[in-house]
């Protein structure tokens, strides 16, 4: 139950993946902090007019 | 803890559930005539039981988390202040309202012996739109809680966010609700942000938005069942511990159930109140939304065993999804009953 629960709240990615996350010391980050870190790189991507003219 | 996913691995899994969501679209844009969000659903359904039939075994599971969350954090675009101000005044009445409702009919259900005292507090926060991170936060506060609750919880989740995602678009569609009635309904009583945001998307952009704000109002407010739910069962932790640093432990206990998603869509809800997007930008981000929260039901739907939502007790699971559509229900009643009487006068 333990790993069904982790993976639902807290699939995790591996450190190897991210070396800000070496520099922190941390082994993981939370899929939330992937998710936001990926939403403004969309915003700024769309504020930067990388989408004009993409049919989305 | 279960071993974390390759990153490459994560990557596939998101393009297979975008392929599957691109499919869907597609099929919607030839002309076949079944909501979207539904499509999604039950063709990656399909789809992964054609795998385990073809596989003989199990189909892998499919990552979807990110891309959820994803789009809980862009729906936090969309939160301009008239639609903020749509709610209502009475927004948060509706929310505490509801919130004693569930708690009422989780009293008399451990009044009738059917839970524990604590399992049904639990239930009742979970339930009540808490969702299960506001559980085991809670759990972790009380050295009683029963250690089976939290599988239990998340069965009932599963099982009532399921069962919602198929019922709410039909009754609505039935009862002819608009994008403002939908959105309060699911809204305040689906469970889960997840499914609530997700019937929201099946009805309209509006109602998506809208029920983008019911949830940050819902996230808000959980800090009242927690708190409920710590004084009743842990009365005296520390006897030494003055009020006021009880008072701290149980708001630390209600932000640390807050999700991480939350505070995400909380900051760039405020990005978006203070003018942070033209309407133009909105718009795009919005298809970039939509498209996150499809992609992301095609993970669910590929990864939802029906027969894994009852391992953790059949009938037990089914008096929660039993007590839950009686919240439900009473809920739509005073929905529907309150547009009559505006409408009356």
């Amino acid at each position: 139950m333990q790993k069904t629960i982790s993976s639902i709240l807290n699939c995790q990615l591996p450190k190897s993946a991210n070396l800000a996350l070496r520099l922190l010391g941390r082994k993981t980050v939370h899929n939330d902090v992937w998710a936001f870190l990926l939403a403004w790189g969309a915003i700024a991507a769309v504020k930067s007019g990388l989408f004009e003219g993409v049919p989305l | 803890m279960s071993t974390p996913p390759r990153p490459l691995r994560v990557l596939i899994e998101v393009a297979i559930c975008f392929a599957i969501a691109s499919a869907a679209r597609a099929a919607t844009s030839a002309g076949v005539a079944v909501p979207i969000a539904t499509l999604v659903l039950f063709s990656s359904m399909g789809l992964a039981g054609v795998v385990r039939i073809l596989g003989k075994r199990p189909a892998p599971r499919l990552h979807y988390e990110v891309t959820l969350s994803l789009g809980l954090i862009l729906l936090g675009v969309q939160l301009v202040p008239e639609n903020i101000l749509k709610l209502g005044w009475s927004a948060p009445l509706w929310v505490l309202g509801y919130q004693l409702l569930v708690g009422t009919v989780f009293y008399a259900a451990v009044r009738a012996r059917i839970f524990e005292k604590r399992t049904g507090g639990l239930l009742a926060m979970g339930i009540s739109g808490s969702g299960l991170s506001s559980v085991l936060a809670t759990m972790r506060s009380d050295p009683n809680a029963p250690e089976d609750v939290a599988p239990l919880v998340l069965s009932g989740l599963l099982c009532t966010g399921a069962l919602g995602f198929v019922l709410f678009p039909m009754i609505s569609v039935h009862l002819g609700l608009d994008a403002g009635q939908l959105a309060r309904w699911s809204g305040v009583a689906m469970p889960t942000t997840a499914e609530s945001v997700l019937v929201g998307a099946s009805h309209s952009a509006q109602a998506l938005h809208l029920t983008g704000a019911w949830r940050l109002l819902i996230n808000l407010m959980q800090g009242i069942p927690i708190a409920a739910y710590l004084v009743v069962f842990t009365r005296n932790p520390n006897p030494e511990a003055s009020g006021f640093r009880r008072g701290l432990h149980i708001a630390h206990t209600s932000l640390r159930g807050i999700p991480l998603f939350v505070w995400g869509l909380s900051l760039v809800g405020v990005f978006s109140c203070v003018q942070g997007f033209r309407p133009e930008e909105r718009e795009v981000l919005s298809r970039l939304t939509t498209w996150a929260f499809l992609t992301a039901l095609a993970g669910i739907g590929w990864n939802t065993r029906p027969r894994d939502l009852l391992r953790y007790g059949a009938l037990r699971v089914a008096l929660i999804v039993v007590l839950w559509m009686l919240c439900v229900c009473a809920l739509l009643a005073a929905i529907l009953k309150g547009a009559s009487l505006l409408a009356w006068f």
